[in-house]
Protein backbone atom coordinates (compact mmCIF):
# COMPACT_ATOMS: atom_id res chain seq x y z
CA UNK A 1 0.00 0.00 0.00
CA UNK A 2 1.31 2.98 -0.83
CA UNK A 3 0.88 6.29 2.06
CA UNK A 4 -2.29 7.95 0.64
CA UNK A 5 -4.08 4.49 0.54
CA UNK A 6 -3.12 3.59 4.21
CA UNK A 7 -4.10 7.56 5.19
CA UNK A 8 -7.52 6.53 3.74
CA UNK A 9 -7.87 3.50 5.40
CA UNK A 10 -6.52 4.63 8.51
CA UNK A 11 -8.69 8.30 9.23
CA UNK A 12 -12.22 6.29 9.99
CA UNK A 13 -9.86 4.05 12.65
CA UNK A 14 -8.00 7.45 13.70
CA UNK A 15 -11.57 9.70 13.76
CA UNK A 16 -13.37 6.72 15.44
CA UNK A 17 -10.79 5.87 18.32
CA UNK A 18 -9.93 9.35 19.14
CA UNK A 19 -13.63 10.41 18.55
CA UNK A 20 -12.54 13.34 16.33
CA UNK A 21 -14.87 13.11 13.52
CA UNK A 22 -12.63 15.57 11.27
CA UNK A 23 -9.54 14.55 12.37
CA UNK A 24 -7.15 14.87 9.26
CA UNK A 25 -3.99 12.78 9.71
CA UNK A 26 -0.64 14.21 9.74
CA UNK A 27 2.81 13.13 10.66
CA UNK A 28 3.25 15.63 13.50
CA UNK A 29 -0.37 13.89 15.17
CA UNK A 30 0.56 12.77 18.57
CA UNK A 31 0.23 12.36 22.43
CA UNK A 32 1.43 15.86 22.96
CA UNK A 33 -1.51 17.30 20.85
CA UNK A 34 -4.59 14.91 20.56
CA UNK A 35 -6.88 15.01 23.48
CA UNK A 36 -7.65 11.57 23.34
CA UNK A 37 -4.70 10.36 22.90
CA UNK A 38 -4.03 8.29 25.43
CA UNK A 39 -2.62 5.06 27.02
CA UNK A 40 -5.96 3.29 26.66
CA UNK A 41 -6.88 4.70 23.16
CA UNK A 42 -3.59 3.89 21.72
CA UNK A 43 -3.43 0.69 22.44
CA UNK A 44 -7.15 0.56 20.90
CA UNK A 45 -6.01 2.12 17.98
CA UNK A 46 -2.84 -0.82 17.56
CA UNK A 47 -5.26 -3.51 17.87
CA UNK A 48 -7.69 -1.94 14.83
CA UNK A 49 -4.54 -1.19 13.08
CA UNK A 50 -3.49 -4.94 13.51
CA UNK A 51 -7.17 -6.42 12.55
CA UNK A 52 -7.70 -3.80 9.85
CA UNK A 53 -4.29 -4.14 7.78
CA UNK A 54 -3.94 -7.71 8.64
CA UNK A 55 -0.10 -7.86 10.47
CA UNK A 56 1.09 -8.01 13.91
CA UNK A 57 3.55 -4.91 15.53
CA UNK A 58 6.64 -6.21 16.99
CA UNK A 59 7.33 -5.14 20.58
CA UNK A 60 10.43 -3.05 19.31
CA UNK A 61 7.94 -0.92 16.66
CA UNK A 62 5.41 -0.04 19.43
CA UNK A 63 7.88 1.34 21.43
CA UNK A 64 8.83 3.78 18.39
CA UNK A 65 5.08 4.88 17.65
CA UNK A 66 5.73 8.10 18.72
CA UNK A 67 3.48 10.30 16.17
CA UNK A 68 1.05 9.19 13.26
CA UNK A 69 3.96 9.55 10.64
CA UNK A 70 5.68 6.64 12.71
CA UNK A 71 2.71 4.61 12.62
CA UNK A 72 2.03 5.20 8.97
CA UNK A 73 5.43 4.13 8.13
CA UNK A 74 5.31 1.05 10.24
CA UNK A 75 1.93 0.32 8.69
CA UNK A 76 4.14 0.99 5.06
CA UNK A 77 6.75 -1.37 6.40
CA UNK A 78 4.46 -4.14 7.03
CA UNK A 79 1.68 -3.75 3.76
CA UNK A 80 4.58 -3.49 1.35
CA UNK A 81 7.09 -6.61 2.95
CA UNK B 1 15.13 9.55 64.74
CA UNK B 2 11.82 9.60 62.24
CA UNK B 3 12.33 13.33 60.92
CA UNK B 4 12.20 14.94 57.71
CA UNK B 5 15.58 16.20 57.73
CA UNK B 6 16.56 12.56 58.54
CA UNK B 7 14.44 11.01 56.44
CA UNK B 8 14.47 13.51 52.81
CA UNK B 9 16.71 16.36 53.07
CA UNK B 10 20.14 15.35 55.14
CA UNK B 11 20.18 11.94 52.36
CA UNK B 12 19.60 13.95 49.30
CA UNK B 13 22.28 16.41 50.68
CA UNK B 14 24.72 13.55 51.22
CA UNK B 15 23.76 12.78 47.63
CA UNK B 16 24.87 16.11 46.20
CA UNK B 17 27.98 16.36 48.40
CA UNK B 18 29.28 12.95 48.10
CA UNK B 19 28.14 11.93 44.49
CA UNK B 20 28.00 15.53 42.76
CA UNK B 21 28.97 14.18 39.35
CA UNK B 22 26.41 11.03 39.37
CA UNK B 23 23.87 11.27 37.43
CA UNK B 24 20.63 12.56 39.36
CA UNK B 25 17.89 12.57 36.71
CA UNK B 26 17.39 11.64 32.96
CA UNK B 27 14.76 13.72 31.43
CA UNK B 28 13.10 13.27 27.94
CA UNK B 29 16.45 12.01 26.92
CA UNK B 30 19.26 14.20 28.95
CA UNK B 31 21.33 13.62 31.71
CA UNK B 32 21.36 16.12 35.01
CA UNK B 33 24.09 15.22 37.73
CA UNK B 34 23.37 16.10 41.33
CA UNK B 35 25.85 19.12 40.69
CA UNK B 36 23.64 20.17 38.17
CA UNK B 37 20.15 19.69 40.21
CA UNK B 38 22.01 21.35 43.25
CA UNK B 39 22.59 24.39 41.41
CA UNK B 40 18.58 24.96 39.98
CA UNK B 41 17.74 24.28 43.74
CA UNK B 42 20.37 27.29 44.94
CA UNK B 43 18.99 29.69 42.18
CA UNK B 44 14.91 28.66 43.13
CA UNK B 45 15.73 29.19 46.87
CA UNK B 46 16.82 32.55 45.79
CA UNK B 47 13.32 33.39 44.00
CA UNK B 48 11.58 32.32 47.20
CA UNK B 49 13.33 33.76 49.68
CA UNK B 50 12.59 37.10 47.51
CA UNK B 51 8.86 36.95 46.88
CA UNK B 52 6.69 39.77 48.59
CA UNK B 53 4.39 38.04 49.89
CA UNK B 54 5.77 34.59 51.01
CA UNK B 55 3.25 32.43 51.63
CA UNK B 56 3.62 29.38 53.49
CA UNK B 57 2.26 26.89 50.56
CA UNK B 58 3.30 28.06 46.94
CA UNK B 59 1.89 27.08 43.16
CA UNK B 60 4.37 24.51 41.66
CA UNK B 61 3.17 24.50 37.81
CA UNK B 62 4.29 21.04 36.83
CA UNK B 63 6.55 20.07 33.85
CA UNK B 64 8.95 17.19 33.22
CA UNK B 65 12.04 19.02 33.54
CA UNK B 66 14.77 19.79 36.17
CA UNK B 67 13.78 22.73 37.20
CA UNK B 68 9.92 21.67 38.66
CA UNK B 69 12.40 18.67 40.85
CA UNK B 70 14.66 21.55 42.19
CA UNK B 71 11.58 23.67 42.77
CA UNK B 72 10.24 20.97 45.30
CA UNK B 73 13.32 20.97 47.34
CA UNK B 74 14.01 24.47 47.45
CA UNK B 75 10.39 24.85 48.64
CA UNK B 76 11.46 22.13 51.25
CA UNK B 77 14.51 23.69 52.29
CA UNK B 78 12.61 26.80 52.96
CA UNK B 79 10.51 25.25 55.07
CA UNK B 80 7.45 25.71 52.76
CA UNK B 81 5.01 23.83 51.14
CA UNK B 82 4.04 22.80 47.49
CA UNK B 83 0.50 22.62 45.53
CA UNK B 84 0.61 20.65 42.14
CA UNK B 85 -0.63 22.85 39.66
CA UNK B 86 -0.93 20.67 36.22
CA UNK B 87 -0.98 23.15 33.03
CA UNK B 88 -3.15 20.53 31.37
CA UNK B 89 -6.01 20.65 33.69
CA UNK B 90 -9.22 23.27 32.90
CA UNK B 91 -8.42 26.60 33.76
CA UNK B 92 -11.24 26.59 36.17
CA UNK B 93 -9.87 23.99 37.95
CA UNK B 94 -6.34 25.32 38.65
CA UNK B 95 -8.40 28.75 39.72
CA UNK B 96 -10.82 27.04 41.80
CA UNK B 97 -7.31 25.27 44.09
CA UNK B 98 -5.69 28.56 44.02
CA UNK B 99 -8.55 30.10 45.71
CA UNK B 100 -8.77 27.57 48.01
CA UNK B 101 -5.55 27.27 49.60
CA UNK B 102 -4.87 31.18 48.94
CA UNK B 103 -1.66 30.90 46.87
CA UNK B 104 -0.71 34.15 45.08
CA UNK B 105 3.26 32.42 44.09
CA UNK B 106 3.52 30.06 41.39
CA UNK B 107 6.40 28.46 40.72
CA UNK B 108 6.45 27.86 36.77
CA UNK B 109 9.58 26.49 34.99
CA UNK B 110 12.07 28.41 36.96
CA UNK B 111 14.66 29.22 35.33
CA UNK B 112 16.02 32.21 37.97
CA UNK B 113 20.15 32.42 37.10
CA UNK B 114 22.44 30.79 39.65
CA UNK B 115 24.46 32.66 41.60
CA UNK B 116 26.00 30.57 44.36
CA UNK B 117 25.44 27.76 46.42
CA UNK B 118 22.38 27.90 49.01
CA UNK B 119 22.47 24.14 49.93
CA UNK B 120 22.66 24.24 53.32
CA UNK B 121 20.90 27.25 56.40
CA UNK B 122 17.84 25.19 55.97
CA UNK B 123 14.63 27.21 57.69
CA UNK B 124 13.45 25.83 60.76
CA UNK B 125 10.26 23.68 60.18
CA UNK B 126 8.10 21.77 62.55
CA UNK B 127 7.18 18.82 62.13
CA UNK B 128 3.43 19.51 61.62
CA UNK B 129 3.89 22.12 58.54
CA UNK B 130 3.06 20.58 55.81
CA UNK B 131 5.09 19.37 52.51
CA UNK B 132 2.29 19.97 50.12
CA UNK B 133 -1.15 19.04 49.07
CA UNK B 134 -3.06 16.80 46.52
CA UNK B 135 -6.05 17.85 45.25
CA UNK B 136 -8.74 14.73 44.63
CA UNK B 137 -11.55 14.57 42.95
CA UNK B 138 -14.51 15.75 44.89
CA UNK B 139 -18.11 14.37 44.92
CA UNK B 140 -19.32 17.89 45.03
CA UNK B 141 -17.79 18.90 41.63
CA UNK B 142 -14.88 21.23 43.97
CA UNK B 143 -11.92 19.17 44.15
CA UNK B 144 -10.62 18.25 47.75
CA UNK B 145 -7.34 19.14 49.04
CA UNK B 146 -5.28 16.11 50.96
CA UNK B 147 -2.85 17.74 53.47
CA UNK B 148 0.49 16.05 53.69
CA UNK B 149 2.81 17.00 56.42
CA UNK B 150 6.24 17.07 56.55
CA UNK B 151 5.64 13.93 60.03
CA UNK B 152 3.94 11.96 56.93
CA UNK B 153 6.39 12.09 54.65
CA UNK B 154 9.20 11.05 57.00
CA UNK B 155 7.04 8.38 58.70
CA UNK B 156 6.49 7.24 54.90
CA UNK B 157 9.91 7.00 54.17
CA UNK B 158 11.07 5.17 57.24
CA UNK B 159 7.93 2.61 56.34
CA UNK B 160 9.30 1.98 52.87
CA UNK B 161 13.00 0.80 54.01
CA UNK B 162 11.44 -1.31 56.46
CA UNK B 163 9.97 -3.03 53.15
CA UNK B 164 13.40 -4.18 52.91
CA UNK B 165 13.89 -3.19 49.26
CA UNK B 166 17.49 -1.73 48.32
CA UNK B 167 18.74 1.47 46.24
CA UNK B 168 21.76 2.08 45.59
CA UNK B 169 23.73 4.72 43.93
CA UNK B 170 24.33 2.45 41.18
CA UNK B 171 20.58 2.19 40.64
CA UNK B 172 18.62 3.35 37.50
CA UNK B 173 14.99 4.30 38.91
CA UNK B 174 12.18 4.98 36.49
CA UNK B 175 9.63 7.59 37.64
CA UNK B 176 6.68 7.24 35.29
CA UNK B 177 3.87 8.85 37.46
CA UNK B 178 2.28 12.37 37.06
CA UNK B 179 3.28 14.65 39.82
CA UNK B 180 -0.10 15.46 40.79
CA UNK B 181 -0.16 11.68 41.73
CA UNK B 182 1.57 10.84 44.78
CA UNK B 183 3.64 7.95 43.06
CA UNK B 184 5.48 10.57 41.78
CA UNK B 185 6.77 11.50 45.94
CA UNK B 186 7.90 7.42 46.12
CA UNK B 187 9.80 7.12 42.62
CA UNK B 188 11.89 10.36 43.26
CA UNK B 189 12.66 10.39 46.86
CA UNK B 190 13.69 6.67 46.57
CA UNK B 191 16.18 7.54 43.67
CA UNK B 192 17.47 10.58 45.66
CA UNK B 193 17.53 10.22 49.05
CA UNK B 194 20.00 6.99 47.93
CA UNK B 195 21.87 9.08 45.23
CA UNK B 196 20.59 6.98 42.18
CA UNK B 197 19.38 8.67 39.46
CA UNK B 198 15.79 8.56 38.21
CA UNK B 199 14.53 8.30 34.93
CA UNK B 200 11.20 10.10 34.11
CA UNK B 201 8.40 10.05 31.43
CA UNK B 202 8.18 13.16 29.50
CA UNK B 203 4.33 14.40 29.47
CA UNK B 204 2.75 14.15 25.70
CA UNK B 205 4.17 10.61 25.61
CA UNK B 206 2.10 7.37 25.90
CA UNK B 207 3.69 6.09 29.11
CA UNK B 208 3.69 2.77 29.33
CA UNK B 209 4.98 3.00 25.62
CA UNK B 210 8.15 5.09 27.06
CA UNK B 211 8.52 3.14 30.24
CA UNK B 212 8.72 -0.07 28.66
CA UNK B 213 11.44 1.39 26.27
CA UNK B 214 13.47 2.78 29.19
CA UNK B 215 13.15 -0.64 31.12
CA UNK B 216 14.22 -2.30 27.79
CA UNK B 217 16.65 0.36 26.69
CA UNK B 218 18.50 2.29 29.44
CA UNK B 219 18.08 -0.93 31.56
CA UNK B 220 16.26 0.60 34.59
CA UNK B 221 16.14 -1.56 37.81
CA UNK B 222 13.47 -0.25 39.73
CA UNK B 223 10.45 1.26 39.42
CA UNK B 224 6.57 1.66 40.42
CA UNK B 225 3.87 0.75 37.89
CA UNK B 226 0.26 0.75 37.68
CA UNK B 227 -1.03 -2.88 36.55
CA UNK B 228 -2.83 -1.34 33.52
CA UNK B 229 0.20 -0.52 32.15
CA UNK B 230 1.42 -3.85 32.25
CA UNK B 231 -1.88 -5.18 30.73
CA UNK B 232 -1.25 -2.46 27.55
CA UNK B 233 2.31 -4.37 26.89
CA UNK B 234 0.82 -8.17 27.72
CA UNK B 235 0.46 -8.80 23.81
CA UNK B 236 4.19 -8.08 23.69
CA UNK B 237 5.44 -9.53 26.32
CA UNK B 238 7.15 -12.80 24.52
CA UNK B 239 9.90 -10.54 23.13
CA UNK B 240 10.04 -7.77 26.56
CA UNK B 241 13.36 -8.23 28.48
CA UNK B 242 12.67 -6.59 31.61
CA UNK B 243 15.56 -9.12 33.34
CA UNK B 244 17.74 -5.75 34.26
CA UNK B 245 14.74 -4.69 36.96
CA UNK B 246 15.40 -6.13 40.22
CA UNK B 247 12.85 -4.85 42.16
CA UNK B 248 8.98 -4.00 40.76
CA UNK B 249 5.85 -2.13 42.92
CA UNK B 250 2.49 -2.40 41.32
CA UNK B 251 0.25 0.15 42.65
CA UNK B 252 -2.71 2.30 42.01
CA UNK B 253 -4.87 -0.06 40.76
CA UNK B 254 -5.97 -3.49 41.97
CA UNK B 255 -3.37 -5.78 40.59
CA UNK B 256 -4.54 -9.26 38.70
CA UNK B 257 -2.75 -12.42 39.84
CA UNK B 258 -2.64 -13.56 36.01
CA UNK B 259 -0.79 -10.59 34.66
CA UNK B 260 1.94 -10.83 37.63
CA UNK B 261 2.20 -14.65 36.71
CA UNK B 262 3.08 -13.56 33.01
CA UNK B 263 4.77 -10.47 33.87
CA UNK B 264 7.49 -12.83 35.99
CA UNK B 265 8.28 -14.50 32.46
CA UNK B 266 9.56 -10.63 31.48
CA UNK B 267 11.06 -9.51 34.87
CA UNK B 268 13.04 -12.21 34.94
CA UNK B 269 15.44 -11.14 37.99
CA UNK B 270 12.50 -8.69 39.74
CA UNK B 271 11.00 -9.03 42.80
CA UNK B 272 7.67 -8.09 42.64
CA UNK B 273 5.31 -6.18 45.44
CA UNK B 274 1.57 -5.26 45.73
CA UNK B 275 1.55 -2.17 47.45
CA UNK B 276 -1.44 -0.04 48.18
CA UNK B 277 -2.52 2.83 50.05
CA UNK B 278 -4.99 6.00 49.63
CA UNK B 279 -3.14 9.46 49.56
CA UNK B 280 -4.69 10.42 52.75
CA UNK B 281 -2.27 7.44 54.40
CA UNK B 282 0.82 9.29 52.37
CA UNK B 283 1.59 7.06 49.13
CA UNK B 284 1.20 3.41 51.07
CA UNK B 285 0.01 1.65 54.18
CA UNK B 286 0.00 -2.13 53.42
CA UNK B 287 2.25 -4.17 50.73
CA UNK B 288 2.68 -7.77 49.54
CA UNK B 289 5.35 -9.25 48.25
CA UNK B 290 4.99 -11.64 45.56
CA UNK B 291 6.93 -15.23 45.69
CA UNK B 292 7.88 -16.79 42.39
CA UNK B 293 6.68 -20.10 41.34
CA UNK B 294 3.66 -20.76 44.25
CA UNK B 295 0.46 -19.58 44.35
CA UNK B 296 0.10 -16.37 45.58
CA UNK B 297 -2.82 -15.07 48.03
CA UNK B 298 -5.86 -13.72 46.34
CA UNK B 299 -9.12 -13.13 45.76
CA UNK B 300 -10.99 -13.09 42.48
CA UNK B 301 -7.92 -13.06 40.38
CA UNK B 302 -6.59 -10.24 42.54
CA UNK B 303 -3.08 -10.43 44.61
CA UNK B 304 -3.63 -9.21 48.13
CA UNK B 305 -2.83 -5.92 49.57
CA UNK B 306 -0.86 -7.46 52.64
CA UNK B 307 0.22 -6.53 55.80
CA UNK B 308 0.65 -2.62 57.24
CA UNK B 309 3.93 -0.98 56.61
CA UNK B 310 5.87 -0.13 59.47
CA UNK B 311 4.17 2.96 60.73
CA UNK B 312 0.52 2.42 60.12
CA UNK B 313 -2.21 0.69 62.60
CA UNK B 314 -4.83 -1.05 60.34
CA UNK B 315 -8.55 -1.98 61.58
CA UNK B 316 -11.29 -3.41 59.63
CA UNK B 317 -14.80 -2.22 61.29
CA UNK B 318 -18.36 -2.97 60.35
CA UNK B 319 -20.74 -0.35 59.56
CA UNK B 320 -21.80 0.27 63.22
CA UNK B 321 -17.79 0.94 63.90
CA UNK B 322 -17.04 -2.43 65.64
CA UNK B 323 -14.12 -4.52 64.82
CA UNK B 324 -14.87 -7.85 62.11
CA UNK B 325 -14.38 -11.24 63.02
CA UNK B 326 -12.76 -13.65 61.48
CA UNK B 327 -12.84 -13.34 57.96
CA UNK B 328 -16.02 -10.97 57.72
CA UNK B 329 -15.59 -7.98 55.41
CA UNK B 330 -15.56 -4.58 56.61
CA UNK B 331 -14.10 -1.25 55.69
CA UNK B 332 -10.63 -1.11 56.21
CA UNK B 333 -9.38 1.79 58.71
CA UNK B 334 -5.89 3.36 58.64
CA UNK B 335 -3.84 4.82 61.43
CA UNK B 336 -0.72 6.22 62.11
CA UNK B 337 2.15 8.98 61.69
CA UNK B 338 1.46 8.49 57.38
CA UNK B 339 -2.40 9.93 58.13
CA UNK B 340 -2.82 13.30 57.04
CA UNK B 341 -4.05 16.26 59.52
CA UNK B 342 -7.27 16.05 57.18
CA UNK B 343 -8.67 18.03 54.14
CA UNK B 344 -7.53 21.62 53.18
CA UNK B 345 -10.44 23.70 55.15
CA UNK B 346 -13.41 21.24 55.05
CA UNK B 347 -14.45 20.28 58.00
CA UNK B 348 -17.93 18.75 56.86
CA UNK B 349 -15.82 16.23 55.29
CA UNK B 350 -13.03 15.71 57.87
CA UNK B 351 -15.43 14.74 60.17
CA UNK B 352 -16.73 12.17 57.88
CA UNK B 353 -13.58 10.59 56.96
CA UNK B 354 -11.75 10.44 59.88
CA UNK B 355 -12.76 9.07 63.74
CA UNK B 356 -10.90 8.52 67.16
CA UNK B 357 -11.24 5.08 68.43
CA UNK B 358 -9.29 3.96 71.76
CA UNK B 359 -7.93 7.01 71.60
CA UNK B 360 -6.04 6.49 68.13
CA UNK B 361 -7.49 8.56 65.29
CA UNK B 362 -8.22 6.20 62.27
CA UNK B 363 -8.73 6.86 58.73
CA UNK B 364 -11.90 5.26 56.71
CA UNK B 365 -10.59 4.17 52.98
CA UNK B 366 -13.73 3.10 51.70
CA UNK B 367 -12.17 -0.27 50.60
CA UNK B 368 -14.21 -3.58 51.46
CA UNK B 369 -11.52 -5.43 53.02
CA UNK B 370 -11.22 -9.23 55.41
CA UNK B 371 -8.16 -10.02 57.14
CA UNK B 372 -7.12 -13.40 55.82
CA UNK B 373 -5.53 -16.07 58.24
CA UNK B 374 -2.35 -15.16 57.46
CA UNK B 375 -2.82 -11.56 58.57
CA UNK B 376 -3.03 -10.69 55.06
CA UNK B 377 -5.35 -8.40 54.43
CA UNK B 378 -7.83 -8.96 51.10
CA UNK B 379 -9.09 -6.33 48.75
CA UNK B 380 -12.91 -6.83 47.80
CA UNK B 381 -13.95 -3.31 46.11
CA UNK B 382 -14.78 0.10 47.07
CA UNK B 383 -17.92 0.55 49.21
CA UNK B 384 -18.64 3.82 47.98
CA UNK B 385 -18.57 5.41 44.43
CA UNK B 386 -15.20 5.83 43.76
CA UNK B 387 -12.98 4.18 40.79
CA UNK B 388 -9.23 4.16 39.86
CA UNK B 389 -8.33 5.36 36.49
CA UNK B 390 -4.64 4.75 35.05
CA UNK B 391 -3.81 4.78 38.65
CA UNK B 392 -5.95 8.60 39.06
CA UNK B 393 -8.52 8.23 42.16
CA UNK B 394 -11.81 9.58 40.51
CA UNK B 395 -15.31 10.57 42.61
CA UNK B 396 -18.26 9.44 40.26
CA UNK B 397 -20.60 11.77 41.66
CA UNK B 398 -17.98 14.66 40.44
CA UNK B 399 -18.78 13.53 36.74
CA UNK B 400 -22.22 13.20 37.22
CA UNK B 401 -22.17 16.77 39.48
CA UNK B 402 -20.83 18.04 35.95
CA UNK B 403 -22.70 16.38 33.51
CA UNK B 404 -26.17 16.83 35.43
CA UNK B 405 -25.33 20.62 35.83
CA UNK B 406 -25.00 20.61 31.82
CA UNK B 407 -27.71 19.82 31.39
CA UNK B 408 -29.09 21.92 33.93
CA UNK B 409 -30.36 19.29 36.51
CA UNK B 410 -33.11 18.05 34.15
CA UNK B 411 -31.95 15.16 32.96
CA UNK B 412 -30.56 12.12 35.47
CA UNK B 413 -27.27 11.13 34.66
CA UNK B 414 -25.22 8.17 36.32
CA UNK B 415 -21.65 7.36 35.82
CA UNK B 416 -20.25 3.77 35.73
CA UNK B 417 -16.73 2.43 36.29
CA UNK B 418 -16.68 -0.90 34.48
CA UNK B 419 -14.24 -3.50 33.14
CA UNK B 420 -13.10 -3.33 29.55
CA UNK B 421 -12.38 -6.59 27.70
CA UNK B 422 -8.48 -6.26 28.82
CA UNK B 423 -9.74 -5.74 31.89
CA UNK B 424 -9.23 -2.10 32.10
CA UNK B 425 -11.27 0.33 34.31
CA UNK B 426 -13.32 2.55 31.77
CA UNK B 427 -15.73 5.18 32.58
CA UNK B 428 -19.21 5.44 31.07
CA UNK B 429 -22.01 8.03 31.40
CA UNK B 430 -25.67 7.08 31.40
CA UNK B 431 -27.71 10.07 31.07
CA UNK B 432 -31.63 9.39 30.54
CA UNK B 433 -33.04 11.08 27.65
CA UNK B 434 -33.14 10.04 24.16
CA UNK B 435 -29.87 9.68 21.76
CA UNK B 436 -28.83 12.75 20.87
CA UNK B 437 -25.24 14.45 19.41
CA UNK B 438 -22.46 13.84 22.63
CA UNK B 439 -20.05 16.58 21.50
CA UNK B 440 -21.18 19.33 23.02
CA UNK B 441 -21.82 17.39 26.62
CA UNK B 442 -18.23 15.98 25.85
CA UNK B 443 -16.64 19.70 25.34
CA UNK B 444 -18.40 20.85 28.60
CA UNK B 445 -16.75 17.58 30.87
CA UNK B 446 -13.59 18.72 29.24
CA UNK B 447 -13.41 22.13 30.28
CA UNK B 448 -14.41 21.20 34.19
CA UNK B 449 -12.12 18.14 34.42
CA UNK B 450 -8.59 16.27 33.39
CA UNK B 451 -8.13 13.65 30.72
CA UNK B 452 -8.55 11.10 32.63
CA UNK B 453 -12.27 11.62 34.22
CA UNK B 454 -13.71 11.82 31.41
CA UNK B 455 -16.05 9.18 30.25
CA UNK B 456 -15.39 6.76 27.38
CA UNK B 457 -18.61 6.04 26.59
CA UNK B 458 -21.83 8.06 26.75
CA UNK B 459 -25.20 6.04 26.08
CA UNK B 460 -28.80 7.66 26.25
CA UNK B 461 -31.42 5.63 27.97
CA UNK B 462 -35.04 6.89 27.52
CA UNK B 463 -35.94 5.68 31.19
CA UNK B 464 -33.54 4.81 33.90
CA UNK B 465 -34.01 0.91 35.43
CA UNK B 466 -34.99 1.24 39.10
CA UNK B 467 -34.79 -1.20 42.17
CA UNK B 468 -36.72 -2.36 44.88
CA UNK B 469 -36.07 0.88 46.82
CA UNK B 470 -37.16 2.93 44.03
CA UNK B 471 -33.80 3.91 43.30
CA UNK B 472 -31.66 3.95 39.78
CA UNK B 473 -30.42 0.37 39.39
CA UNK B 474 -26.86 0.69 38.43
CA UNK B 475 -26.61 -2.98 38.44
CA UNK B 476 -29.16 -2.98 35.35
CA UNK B 477 -27.54 -0.41 33.76
CA UNK B 478 -23.86 -2.11 34.04
CA UNK B 479 -25.35 -5.13 32.25
CA UNK B 480 -25.99 -2.76 29.33
CA UNK B 481 -21.98 -2.38 29.23
CA UNK B 482 -21.10 -6.03 28.47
Amino acid sequence: MNRNEIIEKLTPIARQIFADEVMVLNDDLSAANVANWTSLSFMQFLTEIENQFGFKFKMMEILKLQNMGAVINAIENHTNA
Amino acid sequence: MIDFKSQILTPVFSSIENRASNNAFFIDGTYYTYRQFAERVSAIRDVIRAAAQNEHIWGLSLHDDLNTYASIFALWMEGKAYVPLHPSWPEERIASIKEQVGCSNVLDACDAPYTGDLLDDWAEASEDDLAYILFTSGSTGVPKGVQLTRRNIAAFMDSFWKTGIDITPEDRCMQVFDLTFDVSVQSYLVALTRGACVYTVPYGQVKYLYAASLIQELHITFGAMAPSMLTYLRPYFEEFDASSMKACILTAEACPVDLMEAWYGCAKNTEIYDFYGPTEATIYCTYYKLTRGVENLSLNGIISIGKPLANVQAIIIREDGSLVEGQEKGELCVAGDQVTPGYWKNEEKNSSSFFVRDGVRYYHTGDLCYWHESGNIMYSGRIDQQAKIQGFRVELGEIEHHARTFYQNERRVIAIAFQNEKNLTEIALFVEAQQEDTKPLVEYLRSKMPHYMIPTRILFEPSFPLNKSEKVDRNELKKKLQ
